[in-house]
């Protein structure tokens, strides 16, 4: 989303008066809705370039719950054909048609890969295509997401060196992390796969030479690890795998363009006209709302890097209020950066399937205001821009940030 | 009291075919305010927003009033002490929860609730009258909103003397006191780039333009801008979204009216010609006076 040019900002506040305030009568008219529309207009002008009155006007706002009442009621005696009311109700049935449609097309997708994965099982029970899907492929299938070589050593080596939001590899690494950010492993899913404690230990075997781990990111790798081991251990598993998460365009499981396979490409982003996150697996035909909530697991290890860092405290990674409008996204294949209203940040390295609430801070600073623009040239540079006109930067792929001066 | 402005012969006929409906629906008497005081004190409010209209227009403004909170504040402000006991059980603890989200902290809301009781009951004389501040309340809103506004004005008014007190101070520590003005150093924006956002800024809507200030200006969130124009956050968005377009538009087109190409408007427009720092000398001299808004009497 661009933002305002600065240029226009300076000129707004250049063009600021301090004089011929109206009296609190009309400010409070104003305020609940009941001035004459020559006295708004008027009055609107005069708020547009005095810093003063809109602060009057924002202090003296209502608490929250009394609002939506006096929005509602500002017109007493039009009833229930009064614009506002009806205004509300042509939005509430909007939304209604709206999820209607999407509940509809949500089903159809159901059903759609119900019917693939009957096709694909149905084809995958005979015996010259078993062949196909045979140990070297399951090989193959351990590949890294964003690697094109697929031993599997090699592999989980370079996941690890993609993903450095999964931990640092380094030394300086961890010093340079000042805000704790949790991972998304996927502690709770059902898909058969062996333990965490075998991955860690097949990850030590594979990756011998790996400095400077520490719990999260162990916890992390093995979760990655996890993610990747579950395709490999039966075809089964991978096709039950498939509606729970995306998987990575590296994961093949039949070298056809099939159905299941375009599911596995990342999807596409947007935010909807009302601020809600959007995904769309199918290149935009179709689109669906995502959650930010973070699950049970998640916080767990939210909670556990926020101890191992000692930086934020466990309210800091609570679930967004129900007004958060998202007015930003970036997505670098599977790696999704979500911004939006009171400075909240999302990051999600599975296409939206878990995600992790974020804070850049550096020193006492701290990101306040809306985020208007995230923009991330590669999976470690990013910029996020507020709209108070902070600019902070990434070069670690968030796993610490600095303000722009 | 006496009216700050002529009373039209169409807002008289208006207030006498009206009293007695007002006076009921009111109740000014049982509050202590006689029918005559209550009929000048409509008198007043309509002389004071309504210029050159008919009686149709006076009867219908008088209608829109607050009558009930009209009648008691001004019965309190004329020292009627059954109206004070009334006002006091209403908004008493109303006044100090008010107080107490706008200046966020206990002992400033205290303090702020303390003062506003102190000039609302009139502790202040002139010519052996008490001055109330309930006085100047007009029924435009409800007086619930009014005594928010009043406290919020109050407040403001407090946090921008301090803000200048402690500037001054510490500009005085720190040296700056003679600096010589910044401007020299910075570097200036084409002066095309500057009259073309002028221009685009100028052909906006105030709404827009009030939009534009409450979010960039004031760093407020778009769920507080939502709120003080009364519409739905998300609306709020796709409008700074939208004005966000139109004015990168409208700029870059304004540059080529003014001679520039294509190419050197759209870079103009991506360079950050200057910070947007805080100016101090700057922001002083913007600033009205102390007394701006209590002593202000003009209305729009």
């Amino acid at each position: 989303m661009q933002d305002v040019p600065k240029i226009a900002i300076r000129r707004l506040r250049d063009a600021e008066i301090a004089e011929g305030h109206p009296d609190a009568n009309l400010l409070t008219a104003f305020a609940e809705r009941s001035l004459a529309e020559g006295e708004q207009a008027r009055l609107v002008t005069h708020l547009a370039t005095c810093r003063d009155c809109r602060d009057v006007i924002a202090l003296a706002l209502p608490p929250t719950e009394e609002v939506a009442l006096a929005a509602v009621s500002s017109r007493t005696g039009d009833g229930w054909f009064s614009w506002p009311v009806l205004r509300w109700g042509f939005v509430a049935a909007g939304v209604l048609v709206v999820a209607s449609v999407g509940v509809v097309q949500y089903k159809q997708a159901q059903e759609k890969s119900k019917s693939d994965l009957a096709i694909l099982t149905a084809r995958n029970a005979a015996p010259a295509e078993r062949q196909a899907i045979s140990p070297p492929a399951a090989e193959a299938r351990v590949a890294v997401p964003q690697a094109a070589a697929p031993k599997p050593a090699e592999g989980l080596k370079k996941l690890q060196s993609n993903r450095p939001l999964r931990g640092s590899f380094s030394a300086a690494g961890t010093a340079k992390m000042a805000t704790p950010t949790a991972t998304t492993p996927a502690p709770g899913r059902d898909d058969g796969v062996p333990s965490s404690s075998q991955m860690v230990e097949v990850q030590s075997e594979a990756a011998p030479a790996a400095t400077a781990r520490n719990a999260v990111s162990d916890q992390l790798i093995a979760s990655n690890a996890q993610t990747v081991q579950a395709q490999a251990v039966t075809q089964g598993d991978v096709v039950k795998a498939k509606p729970a998460a995306p998987l990575t365009p590296s994961v093949v499981l039949d070298p056809a363009n099939s159905p299941l396979q375009k599911e596995m490409q990342p999807p596409r982003w947007t935010i909807s006209s009302i601020g809600a996150l959007q995904r769309s697996f199918d290149e935009g035909n179709t689109w669906e709302n995502v959650s930010v909530n973070p699950t049970a697991g998640q916080s767990k290890l939210a909670t556990a890097a926020a101890e191992t860092y000692g930086k934020r405290e466990k309210n800091d990674w609570s679930p967004p209020s129900s007004s958060l409008v998202f007015r930003s996204v970036a997505a670098l294949g599977t790696e999704v950066w979500a911004g939006g209203s009171g400075g909240a940040l999302y990051h999600s390295g599975d296409s939206g399937a878990h995600w992790t609430r974020v804070v850049p801070s550096s020193g006492e600073a701290v990101l306040s205001g809306d985020i208007s623009r995230i923009e991330f040239s590669d999976l470690q540079h990013g910029t996020v821009a507020t709209s108070t006109g902070e600019d902070w930067l990434t070069s670690d792929g968030g796993l610490s940030w600095r303000r722009q001066p | 009291m006496s009216p700050t402005k002529p009373i039209s012969a169409s807002v008289q006929s208006a207030v006498a075919d009206l009293l007695a409906e007002l006076c009921a629906k009111s109740g000014c008497e049982a509050l202590g305010l006689e029918r005559e005081n209550f009929a000048a004190v409509l008198c007043e409010v309509a002389a004071k927003y309504l210029a050159g209209t008919g009686h149709g227009d006076a009867r219908a403004f008088l209608l829109t009033l607050r009558v009930e909170e009209l009648a008691l504040a001004r019965a309190c402000a004329a020292g009627s002490n059954s109206a004070w006991e009334v006002f006091l059980n209403r908004y008493r603890e109303k006044l100090y929860q008010s107080a107490l989200r706008i200046a966020r902290e206990d002992s400033a809301a205290r303090d702020l609730a303390d003062s506003m009781y102190a000039e609302l009951y009139g502790t202040t004389t002139r010519g052996g009258e008490r001055v109330s501040k309930l006085a100047s309340f007009m029924g435009r809103g409800s007086l619930e909103g009014w005594l928010r506004t009043v406290l919020a004005q109050e407040f403001v008014n407090r946090y921008r003397r301090t803000k200048r007190l402690v500037s001054l101070d510490e500009e005085n520590e720190e040296g700056e006191q003679f600096a010589a003005p910044e401007t020299q150093a910075l570097p200036s924006a084409d002066s095309r780039l500057e009259s073309a956002t002028d221009a685009a800024l100028g052909s906006l809507a105030s709404e827009d333009r009030l939009v534009l200030a409450a979010y960039y200006l004031d760093g407020r969130t778009l769920a507080e801008v939502a709120r003080m124009l009364g519409v739905h956050e998300s609306t709020i968005s796709r409008k700074v979204d939208k004005l966000a377009k139109l004015l990168r538009k409208k700029i870059t087109a304004g540059m080529i009216q003014r001679g520039m190409s294509r190419r050197q408007a759209e870079e103009a427009l991506q360079v950050d010609v200057r910070d947007l720092r805080v100016n101090i000398r700057s922001t002083l001299t913007q600033e009205a006076p102390a007394g701006a808004f209590s002593d202000n009497k003009d209305a729009l």
